[in-house]
């Protein structure tokens, strides 16, 4: 009897303190589905390698630094989990509100985008609040790049950009209301933004501004609402959840190629010669080879897919 | 409020609940149906419709054919293919009403059609809709959304409330003026019945009322004239009961003030005259005795007093007191039989019936008694070979001052009120009083009483 008791306690314990199937691989893709919430990791020739299933309603995801953040927009705390053991390692107490996150690795911070305040709040590595920065109305994207954060503030009109170790803004770029998706093209210097376009009219255009000068060099056509981009090679692949498409932009921004994507794709991302595009309503990924747009592979990938993110290893 | 209003105002009341709640329910049906109806129709037309798309982006050619249906036919639609207006951002805000929600996008994805009725904020009305999904393997393209609004289908079914509401009102006119005849008709005996009872209480006894039918009036009815009947029959035997007790009054007493005035003016032989008086009396105290009994045993006032009684014995002493006026007595009698009875009330009894035999009787005649017990009960028979009297008298002879003898001699004739007692106290005891007669051939009398069993138990 007392054994049985021991062994209840013990399942008990485990179902609390569960750890998931290690990922061991030095390459890999993970994708974060959010109708059922969970984490699929990928091998770069579509394997899959591990499936994470949570119980909590995770709106949005961070790798980094062989680690997974797990955030919500409903939740207060954010989870963080270890890639290589499939463990839990901390869960933090965040602000009520977060729409996106980003890893400053120069001062080996966490940035928090948070609708409810208009801030982005920086973590310490413990997960503390060192500072918090108000950029506009409901701050969503962010990407880091050379010391630099930049933010697209969703329902507004500005994209800031701030200095990660001031945690000051340090430039706003003019951008359209409902502006969804960037990625920097480091060859050219550019910040590409995707966007749904202004009430029921949906977004066509990217929007390129030139990271030196600040101001809008050109756009780019992806319709129907490109919002999610990758680049690699000078070439920015966007995934346009509005039309179903992918296109290839070579690095003269011209449309290298252009392909069919999974339905509704809101991600999009590069993990060596392979484009990855996953689509919210199939709940499929798709494999393309760079450039070209070839479709190499499709596989199921769980309810509603939102995010991709690559670990390309040393 | 008469009954006939009550019955009439129920009436009334259950046709407008029974022409209301069928109005209502057939108007709920109606509507039912017809929205159903509009709404199968609704689907057809978009599958229809659907059929039309090919796959891939919704060009521009399709959407005019929408259009174009949209003006030819009494329904609303449209297509879309705008993803904004699709849900398709969720989950990302949407900063303005979207078409669809993102469960009804869920379902379009899975191919499912969606139907709505009920208020749409977009239209500002209350509308059936239909939303079918073009799908482009797994890629909602666009979607066919077709609705009418209800208030086309109210206006239809007003036409109808108007044709109903004139068949209700008509209805409920016959169904009222039926109803009225008919609640006279059933009234009407209760209404002869009423001025019937009227008459009655005032003292009009041969009131009637026609009871032809079998129902419970008819009933109710034929009960009222034997009430009636029998109220007649009792006022009629009261004045017969008085009209004879102050003629049986007047006789003696007639006899007794003539009498006296002739002693008192010294006509004729005084000691016979006296000897005539106090005949009479005596004649007028035994009849006041004996109504007085009778009334005590009409209001069942008298006392009746059992015993243990052995019924021979009394039988004995009885004729012992005739034996003057009659010597032949044939006695058969069971020394056994007991009776629980009253002792002063039986004896009565036999006195009365032997008086009877003896009045009726020649003196050379035997009279025969007889006493047995059969079962369980106590059989006295009492015999003569008198007079007897025809057959049509014997049920009359127990009525209160009945005589065979008519011309009511006072030689032979008692109160008239003596086998009206024997009776009452043979039924006061659970006993039969039983005549048999035969003019010429004599008669006889049975009186049957329950017998006491062993252990004192009677029957």
């Amino acid at each position: 009897m007392r054994s049985i008791i021991l062994v209840m306690l013990l399942l008990l314990a485990g179902c609390g303190r569960e750890a998931f199937k290690p990922v061991h691989a030095d390459k890999f893709a993970a994708v974060l589905t959010i109708k059922e919430p969970g984490i699929t990791f990928i091998a770069p020739d579509g394997t899959i390698l591990a499936e994470w299933a949570f119980n909590e309603p995770y709106t949005g995801s961070l790798l980094f630094d062989d680690k997974m953040l797990l955030y919500g927009t409903e939740l207060t705390h954010a989870t963080l989990y270890s890639v290589k053991t499939g463990k839990e390692l901390a869960e933090w107490k965040v602000p009520k509100g977060v729409t996106g996150a980003a890893y400053v690795k120069e001062t080996n911070e966490v940035a928090l985008s948070v609708k409810e305040d208009g801030a982005v709040h920086f973590l310490n590595s413990e997960g503390r609040e060192t500072k918090k920065t108000r950029t506009g109305h409901y701050p969503m994207n962010m990407l880091e790049y050379e010391g630099k954060l930049y933010i697209i503030n969703y329902r507004d009109t500005v994209l800031s950009e701030l200095d990660v170790h001031t945690h000051r803004i340090t430039r706003e770029f003019a951008i359209p209301t409902s502006s969804t998706g960037l990625a920097v093209n480091k060859e050219k210097n550019e910040l590409w933004v995707g966007g749904h376009g202004v009430g029921a009219r949906a977004g066509e255009t990217i929007h390129v501004y030139s990271l030196e000068t600040g101001s809008l060099t050109g756009t780019a056509d992806a319709p129907v609402m490109p919002i999610a981009f990758a680049s690699k090679s000078g070439f920015m692949y966007a995934a346009s959840h509005g039309s179903n498409k992918l296109f290839a932009f070579d690095p003269e921004r011209k449309l290298a190629a252009q392909t069919d994507a999974p339905a509704n794709p809101f991600a999009i991302a590069v993990l060596g010669k392979t484009i990855f595009s996953a689509g919210y309503d199939s709940g499929t990924l798709s494999l393309y080879e760079e450039k070209t747009l070839q479709k190499r592979k499709t596989i199921d990938i769980g309810k509603g897919p939102f995010m991709i993110f690559v670990e390309e290893g040393e | 409020m008469t009954f006939r209003k009550k019955l009439w105002m129920t009436l009334f009341i259950f046709v407008l609940l029974a022409v209301g709640s069928a109005f209502s329910l057939s108007y709920t049906l109606y509507e039912k149906l017809y929205v159903e109806s509009v709404k199968d129709e609704l689907k057809a037309a978009a599958e229809n419709l659907s059929d039309d798309y090919e796959g891939g982006e919704l060009n521009a050619a399709f959407i005019e054919r929408i259009g174009w249906f949209s003006e030819k036919s009494p329904f609303e639609a449209f297509a879309v293919h705008n993803p904004r207006e699709l849900a398709a951002c969720i989950p990302y805000e949407a900063d303005y009403e979207t078409l669809i929600g993102p469960e009804e996008r869920e379902k379009l994805l899975e191919n499912k059609m969606i139907e709505e009725t009920g208020y749409s904020e977009r239209f500002d009305r209350q509308i059936i809709s239909v939303i079918y999904p073009l799908l482009d393997d797994k890629q909602l393209k666009g979607i066919l959304y077709l609705y009418i609004p209800l208030e086309r289908i109210d206006e239809l079914v007003s036409s109808l409330i108007l044709f109903w509401a004139a068949g209700a009102a008509m209805l409920t006119a016959v169904l009222l003026y039926g109803g009225m005849r008919w609640a006279r008709h059933v009234v009407k005996p209760l209404e002869e019945m009423k001025g019937a009872a009227v008459r009655l209480s005032k003292g009009d006894y041969t009131a009637r009322v026609p009871a032809e039918s079998k129902d419970e009036f008819g009933q109710l009815a034929r009960t009222f004239n034997e009430m009636a009947e029998a109220i007649q029959k009792e006022n009629e035997q009261r004045k017969t009961f008085l009209a004879t007790i102050s003629h049986e009054l007047r006789t003696p007493l007639s006899y007794i003030k003539g009498y006296s005035e002739a002693m008192m003016n010294g006509i004729g032989r005084p000691e016979q005259q006296l000897g005539i008086i106090q005949r009479e009396a005596a004649r007028m105290e035994r009849l006041v005795n004996d109504l007085l009994e009778l009334i005590r045993l009409d209001s069942n006032k008298m006392n009746i007093e059992k015993t243990f009684l052995p019924l021979a014995d009394l039988v004995y002493r009885t004729v012992d007191t005739f034996r003057l006026k009659h010597d032949r007595f044939a006695l058969d009698l069971d020394e056994e039989t007991i009776v629980y009875g009253d002792e002063d009330r039986l004896s009565q009894v036999m006195t009365n019936i032997i008086d009877n035999a003896v009045r009726y009787s020649p003196k050379n005649k035997p009279i025969y008694i007889t006493l047995r017990q059969e079962k369980d009960q106590v059989k006295w028979i009492v015999r003569d070979i008198g007079a007897g009297m025809p057959e049509e008298e014997i049920p009359k002879v127990t009525n209160q001052f009945y005589r065979i003898n008519k011309a009511r001699t006072r030689e032979d004739g008692g109160s008239g009120l003596g086998l009206s007692i024997v009776k009452q106290i043979v039924e006061r005891h659970g006993g039969e009083l039983d005549i048999q007669s035969e003019a010429g051939a004599g008669t006889t009398v049975t009186v049957t009483l329950p017998a006491l069993m062993e252990e004192g138990e009677e029957t």
